[in-house]
C-alpha cells in the first residue's frame, strides 16, 4: 500500500532467470536465523495489526472513523469527498485538481486562507488526487482541531471563485511541466488507453483544453455535487478526543444524503495495444502495464504478491498529483494502480542502464511465466514476506495510518479490512497467484517515450 | 536540532524483488557476554546522569531505548555510535561511513543484514554524521524481534570479512560520486570544512576517492574494535514491539565494557573574512551556504532558543525567510536549521537553484537575519510562533523512525535526556520544558550573540568554475 518513496533513483536490469530464487540450503552457522526469515516457514501475520476501531455513520450516509492513541497531542485526518478523477466528465478534466486547488486558497478567517490559518499554528493541510475521491489531509494539535475542520468544511463548501485564475495557471503549468516529464509521459498514455471515455483517461491535471474551458459556474457546481454523504469519509487517527469526533459529526451533519451517480466505466480493452510518444528525453522509458483487481475485490491480496514478485517500485500514490509533493522524475518496478476501477498494474522501465527492448522481452517472459507455470512454494513464500512487509512499513506516519483507516472503512469489509488484508496476503497460494496471473495479465498496454534524436 | 537529514531516506525493495533475480538497484543514500541492567528506567545514573523514562543504561556501559507506539504496525530499530567520521589518529576521511555500510554487507550464514531485512519488506539505512553513525531499520512489527537480534549482534559485535569490506568500499564509491551532484550536500560540507579548521567536523562525511582507495580491511577493523565499544553505542527500538522483550533481547547480546577513545576535538577555524568559492565541471545549479557558530548542546536554553529560531526563520513551509525565498524564486531549494552539536552548535542556511544569483542571494540571506536582530518579536506573535513551534516538533516526531532518530541524535551529541523525544503527551521532559521557558527579550538576547558575527559563506557559482576552495 502507501509507502514513503516518492522519489526513486533506481535503474533496473531485468533478466529472465526468473525461477532460479528457490532458497538454497544453508551452510551450518553459530547464529540459525530466526524462524520467520526461514522461506519454509509458514507465514502467520498478526490476527490484529492496528488500534481499535470506532465508526460511526450520519444519517446523510456521511461514515467517520476513528482510531484513538496516546503517543501524542497530535491528530490526522483524512477527509476523502467523493470528487475523484473518475468522477470528471471528460470535457472538464482537471476540475478536480483546479477545486482542489481553490479550496485550500479561500479566506476562513478574515483575509486568511485555509492554508494560512493551518499553518499559523504548525499544522499542515494538503490535497491528493485519487480516482475515486479526493482526499484531504488534516494534521494538527488536537486543541486547534475543531477550528481548523470547521474552516475546511467551510472552504468546501464554497471554494472562492476568486482564486480561479490562479488555479488555473498552476493547472496549465503542470500540463506543460508533464510534457517534459518522460515517465509522467508514459503513465499519462497508459490511462490514455486503459480508461478510455472516463475523467481518468486524462492526467491529474486535465488537459490544456478542458483547463481553458472551465468557468466558475463549472466550479460552483462541481462542488456542489461532492457534499453529499455517499462516499464521504472523514478518518482520525491520533489524539481523538470527544470534541474532535463533536466536531466531526457536526461539520459534516449538512451534506446531501442524495446518491452520487454510479461512476462511467471505462471502455474494455481488448487487445494488446503499444503507444510511441518521441520527446526530448536523453534515455528511452516505457511503461508496461496490464488490467489489475481493484483494492477492494477479493484477488487484491494475490495482485499484491504478484507485485511484490516483480519488484514494488513504490506506493499507491506515487503518482497521484498531490499538493504537497513535487511530481516525481524517475520511477522505475511495479506500480500497481489499486484505487481505481479496474485497477492497473504497471512496470515502468528505463533505459539508463541497460538495454530496453532487452527488459521488455525479460519482462514478457517473466509475465508468460506467471501465467503458464505453477512457481514453487518457497517463491511464493518469499514474495508474500515481501508484500507483507511492504504493506506494514508504508503505513508509519499519521497521513498513512488515516488514509488506510479511510480506505478500509470504505471497503465491503468495513474497517476490519486493514487487519484482514495481512491475513489474506499469508493465505494467497501458489495456484491462486497462477489463477489471477492468467485472468489479469494479458492484453498488455506498452507505452514507449522514445528520445527524440532517434527517430530521426 | 538534528540535522534534517537524518530523517532517512530509504532504499526501497526493488532489488529485493524475488521474481528476477538479477535485478540491479542502483540508489545512493541521500544525506545521504551478557550485562546487566544497571538502573531502573529513569533513575539517576552511576555518571550522574539522568535518563528518561525508556531509556536505561546496561551495566557495559550500552544505552537501551525501548518504547512502545501503537498506531503503526511498524518498528523502527536502529543502532547509533558516537564516533568521528574520519578516525581518531590521522585523518580517515570517510571510514566511519565505510564501516558502517561494511556491517551491512557483512554475510552470515551467507546471508547480510541488508538482504535480510529487505527479504520481509523492510528498509535500511545508514547515515554517517561527523561524530556520529546511524544504522537505522523500519521493519514490519511483527519480525521486530529477530530483526532486532540480527541487527545487535552485527554492530554490538563488529566484525567484516574482505568480501564485506570490498561491497561497502563500491557502495561508498557510488555514494561519493552521487553526493558530488547534490548541491545541497556540496554546500553543506564545504560549510563544514570552511567553519571547523581540523578535526571531524571539518572532514567530509563521504571521504573522497583517494582516501577511499587507501582504506584496507585492517584500518576498517581498527576503527570498528576502537567505535563500536557499549559506552559509545544505544539501541534505539521504537513502534510495535515489545519493550521487555527487546531490553532483554540487548541484554543477552551486549558484550564486556571495552577501553573506549575520545572523539578528537574539531578546531575552529579563524572567524571568515571572504567566501569560499567551490568548482563543479558541469553543473546548472548555482547556490549558497551561510553558517554561524551556535550555542554548544550543554548550553539547553540557549540550544533551544536556537532552535526556535530556526524554525521561525526557516521551517520549510513556515518560516519567514523560506516564504521570502520561495516569493523571490520558487523554483530554489532553500533549507536552513540550527544543528545541535556536543560545542559548538551551527546555524546555517542554504539556497540552490538553476536561476539563483549567489552573489545576490548571500546578501538576500544576510539582511533577512539582521532583519532579525532589529529588535524582540512582539509577545502575540511569539506566542503563536512557540506553539507553531511545538506542533513542528511533534509532527516531525510522530513516526517510529522520527521518534528514534531524534532519541539517536542527541544520544551522539551526549545529551539524552534533552532530546525532543524524550517526551509524552503532555509535552514534559527536559526539551519542552526549555520550550516553554522561552521569553521574546531571552530568543532575542541569544539571537544578538551568536548571528551578529559575520557568517562564513560557500558559494557555488553556475558552470564550470576551477578555484576550488580559493578565496577571491
Amino acid at each position: 500500500m502507501r509507502a514513503a518513496a516518492r522519489r526513486g533513483c533506481a535503474a533496473i536490469a531485468i533478466a529472465a532467470s526468473a525461477l532460479t530464487l528457490a532458497a538454497a540450503p544453508r551452510p551450518p552457522g553459530p547464529r540459525p536465523l530466526p524462524a520467520p526469515h526461514a522461506s519454509s516457514a509458514p507465514l502467520r501475520a498478526p490476527s490484529v495489526s492496528f488500534p481499535a476501531t470506532q465508526v460511526a455513520r450520519l444519517a446523510n450516509g456521511v461514515t467517520i472513523v476513528s482510531q484513538t492513541t496516546a503517543d501524542s497531542p497530535l491528530i490526522g485526518t483524512q477527509i476523502f469527498v467523493p470528487a475523484g478523477l473518475l468522477q470528471q466528465t471528460p470535457d472538464a478534466a482537471g476540475i478536480a485538481g483546479v477545486t482542489a486547488a481553490m479550496v485550500l486558497q479561500t479566506p476562513v478567517e478574515g483575509n486568511a486562507t485555509l492554508s494560512e490559518t493551518v499553518a499559523a499554528v504548525g499544522g499542515s493541510i494538503s490535497y491528493t488526487l485519487a480516482p475515486v475521491d479526493t482526499h484531504y489531509y488534516l494534521e494538527c494539535r488536537n486543541a486547534d482541531f475543531p477550528r481548523l475542520l470547521h474552516n475546511l468544511r467551510s472552504a468546501l463548501r464554497h471554494p472562492a471563485i476568486a482564486g480561479l485564475p490562479a488555479a488555473r495557471a498552476k493547472a496549465l503549468s503542470a500540463i506543460e511541466q508533464l510534457t517534459k516529464n518522460p515517465l509522467e509521459s508514459a503513465y499519462a498514455m497508459i490511462r490514455q488507453i486503459r480508461y478510455q471515455g472516463t475523467g481518468f483517461a486524462f492526467p491529474d491535471s486535465g488537459n490544456a483544453l478542458s483547463i481553458r474551458r472551465l468557468s466558475a459556474a463549472d466550479v460552483r457546481a462541481y462542488a456542489s455535487s461532492y457534499q453529499r454523504g455517499g462516499g464521504t469519509i472523514v478518518a482520525l487517527e491520533g489524539a481523538v478526543s470527544p470534541a474532535a469526533l463533536a466536531a466531526a459529526r457536526s461539520e459534516f451533519s449538512d451534506f446531501s444524503s442524495v446518491a452520487a451517480p454510479a461512476l462511467t466505466n471505462p471502455r474494455l480493452v481488448e487487445r494488446t495495444n503499444q503507444v510511441v510518444e518521441h520527446r526530448n528525453v536523453t534515455v528511452p522509458w516505457v511503461a508496461v502495464a496490464y488490467e489489475a483487481p481493484n483494492q477492494y475485490s477479493p484477488d487484491f491480496a494475490i495482485m499484491l504478491v504478484i507485485e511484490a514478485l516483480l519488484g514494488q517500485g513504490g506506493d499507491v500514490n506515487a503518482l497521484a498529483f498531490n499538493s504537497d509533493a513535487a511530481a516525481p522524475a524517475q520511477y522505475v518496478g511495479a506500480y500497481y494502480q489499486y484505487e481505481a476501477r479496474p485497477g492497473s498494474l504497471i512496470v515502468f522501465l528505463d533505459g539508463d542502464t541497460g538495454n530496453v527492448d532487452q527488459a521488455i522481452h525479460d519482462l514478457q517472459g517473466g509475465i508468460a511465466r506467471l501465467r503458464t507455470t505453477g512457481l514453487s512454494g518457497d517463491l511464493i513464500a518469499q514474495a508474500k514476506r515481501l508484500a507483507l512487509g511492504n504493506f506494514y512499513v508504508s503505513i508509519a506516519n499519521l497521513s498513512e495510518e488515516s488514509w488506510l483507516l479511510g480506505r478500509a472503512a470504505a471497503s465491503p469489509d468495513g474497517a476490519q479490512f486493514e487487519n484482514l488484508l495481512p491475513q489474506r496476503i499469508a493465505a494467497v497460494s501458489a495456484a491462486d497467484v497462477h489463477r489471477v496471473a492468467q485472468r489479469y495479465l494479458s492484453k498488455e498496454t506498452v507505452a514507449l517515450v522514445l528520445p527524440q534524436a532517434a527517430s530521426r | 536540532m538534528r540535522p534534517q537529514s537524518a530523517a532517512l531516506r530509504f532504499t526501497r525493495g526493488i532489488s529485493a524483488a524475488p521474481f528476477f533475480s538479477s535485478v540491479a538497484l542502483v540508489c545512493t543514500l541521500v544525506l545521504s557476554g551478557s550485562a546487566a541492567f544497571a538502573d531502573a528506567p529513569a533513575s539517576p545514573q552511576a555518571s550522574g546522569v539522568a535518563y528518561p523514562p525508556g531509556m536505561t543504561r546496561l551495566s557495559d556501559g550500552l544505552t537501551v531505548v525501548a518504547r512502545r507506539a501503537t498506531a503503526s504496525p511498524a518498528a523502527a530499530l536502529e543502532v547509533w555510535i558516537r564516533c568521528p567520521v574520519s578516525g581518531y589518529r590521522a585523518p580517515q576521511p570517510g571510514i566511519g561511513r565505510l564501516a558502517a555500510l561494511a556491517l551491512l554487507e557483512q554475510k552470515v550464514q551467507g546471508v547480510s543484514l541488508r538482504d535480510e531485512a529487505r527479504r520481509v519488506g523492510a528498509q535500511v539505512g545508514v547515515s554517517a554524521y561527523h561524530e556520529g553513525t546511524e544504522i537505522a531499520l523500519l521493519v514490519p512489527g511483527y519480525v521486530s524481534a529477530p530483526l532486532l537480534d540480527r541487527l545487535i549482534a552485527q554492530a554490538l559485535r563488529p566484525r567484516v570479512d574482505q568480501a564485506a569490506f570490498v561491497a561497502a568500499r563500491q557502495r561508498l564509491a557510488a555514494q561519493q560520486v552521487a553526493s558530488g551532484e547534490e548541491p545541497d550536500q556540496q554546500l553543506r560540507e564545504a560549510l563544514f570544512a570552511h567553519v571547523f579548521a581540523s578535526g571531524p567536523l571539518h572532514e567530509s562525511t563521504y571521504g573522497n576517492a583517494r582516501a577511499l582507495a587507501g582504506l584496507t580491511l585492517k584500518d576498517v577493523s581498527d576503527f570498528l574494535a576502537h567505535a563500536y565499544v557499549p559506552q559509545h553505542e544505544v539501541v534505539i527500538a521504537v513502534g510495535n514491539i515489545d519493550a521487555t522483550d527487546v531490553r532483554e533481547s540487548v541484554s543477552r547480546a551486549a558484550p564486556q565494557s571495552a577501553a573506549s577513545q575520545t572523539i578528537p576535538a574539531s578546531a575552529l577555524a579563524p572567524p571568515a573574512t571572504a567566501p569560499v568559492y567551490l568548482s563543479h565541471d558541469t553543473g546548472s545549479v548555482a547556490g549558497v551556504a551561510l553558517g554561524w557558530i551556535g550555542p554548544p548542546i550543554q548550553d539547553e536554553r540557549a540550544a533551544t532558543a536556537m532552535d526556535f529560531l530556526s524554525d521561525y526563520l526557516a521551517h520549510p513551509a513556515a518560516g519567514v525567510i523560506s516564504k521570502q525565498i520561495a516569493g523571490l524564486d520558487p523554483t530554489s531549494a532553500f533549507s536552513g536549521q540550527f544543528i545541535t552539536l556536543r560545542d559548538p552548535g551551527v546555524f546555517m542556511l542554504a539556497v540552490n537553484g538553476e536561476r539563483l544569483d549567489p552573489d545576490a542571494m548571500n546578501l538576500t540571506l544576510r539582511q533577512a537575519i539582521k532583519s532579525t536582530l532589529a529588535g524582540p518579536m512582539p509577545s502575540s506573535d511569539f506566542g503563536r510562533a512557540v506553539d507553531a513551534f511545538r506542533t513542528h516538533l511533534l509532527r516531525d516526531m510522530q513516526s517510529p523512525q522520527g521518534i528514534a532518530d531524534n532519541y539517536g541524535w542527541y544520544f551522539v551529541q551526549g545529551d539524552s535526556a534533552y532530546s525532543p523525544s524524550s517526551t509524552d503527551a503532555s509535552l514534559s521532559g527536559d526539551y519542552f520544558n526549555n520550550v516553554a521557558a522561552l521569553t521574546p527579550g531571552y530568543v532575542y538576547d541569544i539571537a544578538r550573540r551568536y548571528l551578529s558575527a559575520n557568517p562564513a559563506v560557500v558559494l557555488l557559482p553556475k558552470g564550470p568554475v576551477h578555484t576550488a576552495g580559493a578565496k577571491r
